[in-house]
């Protein structure tokens, strides 16, 4: 059994791994700086020091503009992982959920598959079913990686 | 002669002594340490030569580096201010280099400094930290840093 905190981005649903999750809170906004990666929006003043925040929804390819993800957003996430702190702005955070093993299917069988806008494979581990939605599980190792490595 | 203990307060002092200036609209922090003079110059100063990097200032006898850094911060220039201020920079007593600024805002002396995650950077150790001048997250540089890497960069296009 798993335990992952569901969240949205856009129109797809996210699963992470609860491990991985430090706090889920109102929008912290970020403050731009010159020559930052180019997943990394700016940094976020968080338990008395600065963060990264990342632009999750261009990562993940979803098409959607930054500024709308901001503007349409409740949740800044705050995400450890290799021992980093670093954080993303969701649309909404739904739920935790557990979920044994034998529920969770490889992404290739996804039937939204061949929507024309699909999350980047990258950086999913898998997707379940949960209440009627298609619910992706993200790999946070490899977000990270291709974010600061 | 000074104990090591007020040699310690004295560094601490200067290195919490910040010159504050603006670079293509964006204020920036400066260690107030390193700077020797700071002079203004109109953009016709036949003294001076602007490039997009690196020009040239003519200063008594002796003509410096004259760093633009704004290109390589990727800044959008959005003012063409007809006056300029070179700050005129040492790191060790010796050798010395000017900063292309458009404003100096002053000297200010700064209580606390945040460090910056750097692996958000595309360059390590191009900033030193980060403080707050009257609301607003400002970024202390590391001039010695920036302009050793556009130097490089010069280099690598066959500039230098």
């Amino acid at each position: 059994m798993s335990q992952f905190l569901v969240i949205r981005i856009g129109r797809y649903y996210f699963a992470i791994p609860s491990k991985n999750v430090r706090r889920a809170m109102p929008v912290l906004p970020h403050q731009p700086l010159p020559l930052l990666k180019p997943m990394v929006l700016g940094l976020v003043f968080y338990n008395k020091r600065f963060i990264c925040k990342i632009a999750l929804d261009s990562l993940l390819e979803l098409g959607l503009y930054k500024s709308f993800t901001e503007m349409n957003s409740d949740a800044t996430l705050i995400i450890e992982t290799k021992r980093q702190t670093f954080c993303a702005t969701v649309n909404d955070v739904e739920n935790i959920v557990n979920i044994n093993s034998a529920e969770i299917l490889p992404v290739d069988k996804s039937p939204e598959l061949a929507n024309e806008i699909f999350p980047n494979k990258t950086y999913l581990n898998g997707y379940f079913e949960l209440e009627h939605k298609f619910v992706y599980i993200l790999d946070i190792s490899q977000v990270y990686s291709n974010c600061f490595e | 002669m000074p104990s090591s203990e007020s040699n310690r307060a004295d560094q601490k002092i200067n290195e919490s002594t910040i010159l504050l200036c603006q670079i293509s609209g964006r204020l920036f922090g400066l260690q107030a340490s390193h700077i020797r003079i700071i002079t203004e110059f109109s953009i016709t100063d036949s003294r001076v030569i602007l490039e997009s990097n690196i020009g040239s200032i003519k200063l008594s006898d002796s003509k410096i580096p004259l760093f633009n850094i704004s290109d390589f911060l990727e800044l959008n220039s959005i003012t063409s201010p007809q006056k300029f201020s070179a700050i005129i920079v040492t790191f060790d007593g010796k050798s010395f280099y000017a900063l292309l600024a458009e404003k100096i805002l002053g000297v200010i002396n700064v209580e606390t400094f945040y460090s910056i995650p750097k692996n958000g950077l595309k360059y390590q150790n191009i900033y030193k930290s980060l403080f707050y001048f009257q609301e607003k997250l400002i970024l202390l540089v590391d001039l010695e840093q920036i302009f050793s890497k556009i130097v490089n960069k010069e280099r690598l296009l066959g500039h230098l």
